[in-house]
């Protein structure tokens, strides 16, 4: 059986349109994120959205919609700048707006706030900071355990002077318990804003381990890690995991 | 195959596969356009505004470890990547690379620079620059693309590949989210597309590597009848994936693009001598 060019252009566009309406109308053919988290599956919140799903590509006005937050409540935990709809704001570009601090403010942060807010249970096993203001609102509610209070007092962003150059912050009102020293960061191996790839060097993770995560050649020492991955327009959070693993590995 | 041979054809398109191709050329750019303007509250009408990654099947191929470790997908990859790998996949088993050689807009984006290739260096010349011994090897050059992008996204989870993807890079210059990697690919491959046709196709796509493979199971193959062939090479300088089709039977090449470039409907001058065909002979 032969086939000439004309029957073929046919088939080909066929089969390929053909299966996308075929996949559009099962309702599979999504071409982005649904922006519906994943719910618990098991206890009494067994049917409830789950605040660890949270993606980045939400906006604000969807968390608020999602989990029933107050979108002001967001707007002010987050301080987001003024003259910016908060209803719209991705929290991908938390990292963007808050790149000069010390701790990283982004997708980890609204999941932890949403989920404290709620009184929803959250691992928190790993380091996820809030700016003071977000804290203050989490205690205002008045559902944290003590738990969940202690772990807040430690991990409230520390007000540096690159902070201090955020519009979006106000310093006056940053906890004495949250500032935290310049020397406590260099000691705490943790993967954070801050942290540049020297920093990665100095704990003891080889270079090709970097260049193996990062999938590309690392940039320059002194490049700020979080400040390379934003510029490439994606999270710093995904990266983050893989490189904390390899510093713990280094233990 | 000497200058007389050459002179003795002109090249003759099959028109068909060109309006393909351009419509898939332009349908991507209008999406990829109108992608952009949405973040700005304009949109074409009646038009997706889906991200590239969404519509890239190879977006498919790097998300299947952890769509089976997991049940998720990689970071920018969606059902509809998925979808398009599989549609693929049977376009392949069926016809043979063809998304290669009918629908990638990159693949187009490449022929078009090799027009101006040609006029540059003549058909003799153009897409015969390196030689034959290093060429074989540098074929396979993609089959290590395609395992360190799958390797890496695994490890990482993240699309590593969008860092040096020169198809998202064609359609998102003009804005933020193309990664400098991808420029700098797209800018070596653009020219690279003057002395070689479909470089980034023969040496380094990694989704051409994956339905690469289907040429030697595929339905519809493309077959030379012996019997009646003349010999004056003419499919030879035609095809642009610089398969020695005078050479075979039936083509099994992992390179082919089921172009039709070389088959009696195109360039080969004797009818029925080289053909697109099902079945045994």
């Amino acid at each position: 059986m032969k086939l000439t060019s004309k029957p073929l252009a046919v088939a080909i566009l066929v089969i390929l349109f053909g299966g996308i309406m075929a996949t559009t109308a099962m309702n599979w053919w999504q071409t982005e994120s649904s922006k519906v988290p994943a719910v618990y599956t098991e206890g009494e919140l067994a049917g409830e959205y789950n605040p660890a799903d949270i993606r980045g590509s939400y906006t604000f006005g969807e968390v608020s919609e999602l989990f029933d937050i107050p979108l002001a409540d967001l707007g002010a935990a987050f301080q987001i700048p003024a003259g910016t709809d908060a209803a719209t704001f991705e929290l991908k570009s938390l990292e963007t707006l808050y790149a000069g601090l010390p701790q990283e403010i982004g997708t980890s942060s609204v999941r932890l706030f949403t989920a404290l807010y709620k009184g929803l249970p959250y691992d928190l096993s790993e380091d996820t900071y809030l700016l003071p203001q977000a804290v203050e609102i989490l205690q205002r509610q008045g559902q944290l355990s003590a738990e969940q209070e202690e772990y807040l007092m430690g991990h409230i962003m520390g007000m540096t002077a690159n902070a201090a150059a955020q519009p979006a912050i106000e310093a006056t009102s940053v906890p004495a318990a949250a500032t935290q020293t310049s020397s406590e960061q260099v000691t705490d191996r943790t993967v954070k804003g801050s942290t540049t790839f020297q920093d990665l060097l100095d704990w003891g993770v080889t270079q090709a381990e970097i260049n193996s995560i990062l999938g590309e050649k690392m940039p320059a020492a002194e490049t700020v890690i979080k400040t390379f991955y934003t510029d490439k327009g994606l999270e710093f959070s995904t990266i983050k995991t893989s490189l904390q693993a390899a510093v713990d590995k280094t233990k | 195959m000497s200058g007389d041979i050459l002179k003795k054809f002109t090249r003759r398109r099959i028109w068909i596969r060109s309006l393909v191709q351009i419509f898939f050329f332009g349908l991507i750019a209008l999406i990829s356009v109108n992608h952009t303007l949405v973040t700005t509250g304009k949109e074409i009408p009646f038009l997706s505004s889906a991200s590239l990654h969404a519509l890239c099947p190879f977006g498919g191929v790097v998300t299947i470890y952890q769509y089976a470790s997991a049940g998720t997908f990689v970071q920018k990859i969606h059902e509809s990547a998925f979808i398009l790998m599989l549609i693929g996949f049977l376009l392949a088993i069926m016809f043979g690379p063809v998304f290669c050689g009918w629908v990638c807009p990159l693949g187009t984006f490449q022929e078009w620079i090799a027009g101006l290739g040609r006029k540059l260096f003549g058909k003799r010349r153009y897409n015969h620059f390196i030689p034959q011994k290093i060429d074989r090897w540098l074929r396979y050059l993609r089959y290590a693309v395609l395992g360190w992008v799958v390797y890496m996204t695994a490890v990482t989870g993240t699309l590593v590949f969008s860092n040096i993807d020169p198809y998202f890079a064609l359609f998102n210059f003009w804005t933020s989210e193309v990664a400098i990697g991808g420029v700098i690919v797209l800018g070596i491959i653009i020219a690279a597309s003057l002395f070689i046709e479909r470089p980034w196709c023969k040496y380094a796509c990694p989704y051409g590597a994956v339905i690469g493979i289907s040429n030697l199971f595929r339905i519809f193959r493309i077959r030379r009848n012996e019997s009646t062939c003349n010999m004056d090479h003419v499919c030879d300088i035609t095809c642009p994936m610089n398969i020695k089709v005078s050479e075979k039977h039936i083509v099994r090449d992992h390179q082919c693009i089921s172009c039709l470039e070389c088959t009696s409907e195109a360039h080969c001058p004797v009818a029925g001598t080289v053909d697109f065909a099902a079945g045994r002979n």
